[in-house]
């Protein structure tokens, strides 16, 4: 249904358009269009002062915890940090449209850099059965100069359309940033990166006019956190920007350097998000040399929190993120238990080392532990007994 | 300074309660048989079997407890609900809010800092009830509740209040930050109830939607057939 528009582009088409002037839109709704967008009939009727929305999970007395369900996972290695209670249960959001799933993760080759990024719902959404509201996303420049990153975390009035914001920020940003070269972004007095997020905010907003037109900025409200790395470190230093309480770090043998400055006041309560009339109200941007830096990282501030408050997650983390991670690797990271940790967790680390061959590196000495096995893996992998590796139904 | 912990800290969400134990809430209500006091106390494990039930309230709640009449007195500190023994209020004498707001402000923050240094919080939520109106002239309690409420205060918390009985709707209007409530008619004892009913369902909304506001999150939803809510006013 939606493409984003380059920047430069005409303003932003809902429904393809095969030629160039005012996008082509249906003469009537489709056919077929189960979900509406109109707040009222997503939720009750609530006091406009009280964002929550009752959920489906939260009015049934008998729910029982995953535990109590005995729900199986993959076992893992993440750590366990503080009396965490084991009474969570898992609902899905099977009333909202619009929801997220509640794992993404990707894997990869981006320029000439490894990227890993993941996000994962938080325990509290889910054990409300209510959408994770983080999102994602990245680029490479158009041409090639440099790569783009984002991460975006949904607030909203009402928190059943946040993830809809920080889904199209983290786009819309990410493909402003990936239309101007880094030598535009970074030349001085330029003020293409302000430019850049304000053409996003204006991004999101059209979108909205078009496809969510009873919502409004609140409704899709998100802080957000973006970073522009030169495909060459060495020709000039990144730039990390945010509005609102997501976090960076580099890396460096494990240690981790703070980008931001940390806010001590209330976790919840934040000073800038978008869209917003006023877009770069709130902005900060810094700049960084990634010579000698193994890692740069942009998190929600769920992840942030963690990584600030307990050394365990932070020692957990680092070790992870010591070797480039695949995309199962990277969401196992995101699975430690931290008592008081149920905001969503979403991450992205580029791995800015060059890309060499395998062994060229001493990979045994980086290599993680193995998976612990269970029986049935151990006697499928050993060829013993007569258990058969599952395959198509006969 | 380091921005990273040494040692393994949690998030929390403070939560006080202020409650008025003067002389007035002793009162027993012919047909129901309770005081408003009586009716705090049965409703007090109530709150507690709240947080030991909802996994998202459990591991986050710090939950305090402040009594007032002519002094303040904190009778439970601010401390995780599943390890305590809930108290027993009993009267003590006139209404002053000053000694109650003074109180609450060194407690937020004596017991936020006690949880160690880095503990990050979210923004506390000071639950206010009271039957009455303030009778300490000699004591204004404006200047406490503004300190209180100062945003230089780094642990300023939003105050939701709660008026039952001869409150005063103005006083209720000036004290709360976001929300102020007067229970409609019925014996004081059940709105008493209906009061920490709708506390306890606030602290469990707004654990879940700590995050869903620019302002916080915080949640706050009376049965509009028991509350009349009241426009807040700037002290």
């Amino acid at each position: 249904l939606y493409s984003l528009t380059p920047t430069n582009s005409p303003p932003f088409q809902c429904w393809k358009s095969d030629g160039p002037g005012e996008p082509e839109m249906p003469k009537r709704r489709p056919a077929v269009r189960r979900f509406s967008t109109k707040p009222e009939d997503l939720e009750p009727p609530v006091d406009p002062a009280s964002p929550e929305l009752p959920a489906a999970a939260e009015s049934r007395p008998d729910r029982l915890s995953d535990r109590q369900l005995n729900i199986v996972d993959s076992p893992t290695f993440a750590p366990t940090v503080g009396a965490v209670l084991d009474t969570f249960s898992s609902h899905l959001d099977g009333a909202n449209p619009f929801r997220l799933p509640g794992l993404s993760v990707d894997a990869g080759v981006l320029g000439p850099f490894w990227l890993a990024a993941a996000s994962m719902a938080g325990l509290s959404h889910l054990h409300k059965g209510r959408t994770g509201q983080d999102s994602y996303s990245f680029a490479l420049a158009n041409g090639g100069s440099h790569v783009t990153i984002a991460v975006a975390d949904g607030l909203g009035s009402r928190p059943a359309y946040s993830q809809i914001g920080a889904t199209l920020l983290t786009r819309a940003v990410c493909n402003a940033l990936a239309s101007v070269s880094y030598e535009e972004l970074t030349e001085s007095d330029s003020d293409e990166l302000e430019r850049c997020v304000s053409d996003a905010n204006d991004e999101v907003r059209s979108i909205r006019d078009i496809a969510f037109t009873n919502l409004s900025d609140s409704d899709l409200a998100a802080t957000l956190a973006f970073a522009v790395i030169p495909v060459d470190v060495s020709t000039g230093p990144a730039v990390a920007a945010r509005i609102g309480d997501c976090a960076g770090f580099t890396m460096v043998g494990g240690q981790y350097d703070n980008i931001f400055p940390k806010d001590d006041t209330a976790l919840n309560v934040v000073d800038a998000c978008l869209p917003s009339s006023r877009p770069t109200h709130g902005l900060r941007v810094e700049l960084m040399d990634l010579v000698g830096k193994d890692c740069f990282v942009l998190t929600t501030d769920g992840l942030a929190e963690d990584i600030f408050g307990s050394p365990k997650v932070r020692e957990w983390l680092a070790e992870s993120w010591l070797v480039r991670c695949g995309p199962a690797r990277m969401l196992d990271t995101l699975r430690y238990r931290r008592q008081g940790s149920q905001d969503d967790r979403t991450c992205v680390v580029l791995w800015l080392a060059p890309l060499v061959e395998a062994g060229t590196y001493d990979h045994e000495e980086l290599a993680p532990e193995p998976w612990p096995q269970s029986p049935f893996a151990a006697r499928w992998n050993s060829n013993e007994g007569d258990v058969s590796p599952p395959g198509p139904a006969e | 300074v380091s921005d990273f912990a040494e040692k393994e800290t949690h998030p929390v969400f403070p939560v006080f309660l202020l409650v008025d134990v003067s002389y007035s809430m002793a009162a027993t209500d012919v047909a129901s048989g309770l005081s408003p006091l009586d009716a705090v106390n049965q409703a007090l494990p109530e709150l507690k079997a709240a947080v030991q039930t909802d996994p998202t309230v459990g591991e986050i709640a710090r939950i305090g407890l402040i009594t007032f009449s002519e002094t303040a007195r904190l009778v439970l500190p601010l401390c995780d609900l599943l390890y305590a023994d809930m108290p027993i209020l009993g009267p003590e004498g006139g209404t002053n809010f000053a000694a109650a707001f003074r109180l609450a402000k060194s407690e937020i923050e004596d017991g936020v800092r006690s949880l160690g240094k880095g503990t990050r919080f979210h923004k506390p939520v000071v639950f206010f009830m009271s039957d009455g109106h303030h009778l300490a002239s000699a004591d204004p309690w404006e200047g406490p509740l503004r300190s209180l409420t100062d945003s230089d205060f780094k642990f300023n918390p939003e105050i939701v209040a709660f008026g039952f009985g001869e409150a005063k709707s103005d006083e209720l209007r000036k004290i709360a930050t976001r929300y102020a409530f007067m229970a409609k008619d019925a014996d004081p004892a059940s709105q008493v109830r209906e009061i920490i009913s709708t506390l306890i369902g606030s602290i469990k909304t707004t654990s879940h939607s700590l995050r869903s506001g620019v302002q916080g999150g915080l949640v706050v939803q009376p049965d509009p057939n028991k509350f009349t809510p009241l426009p807040v006013l700037e002290v």
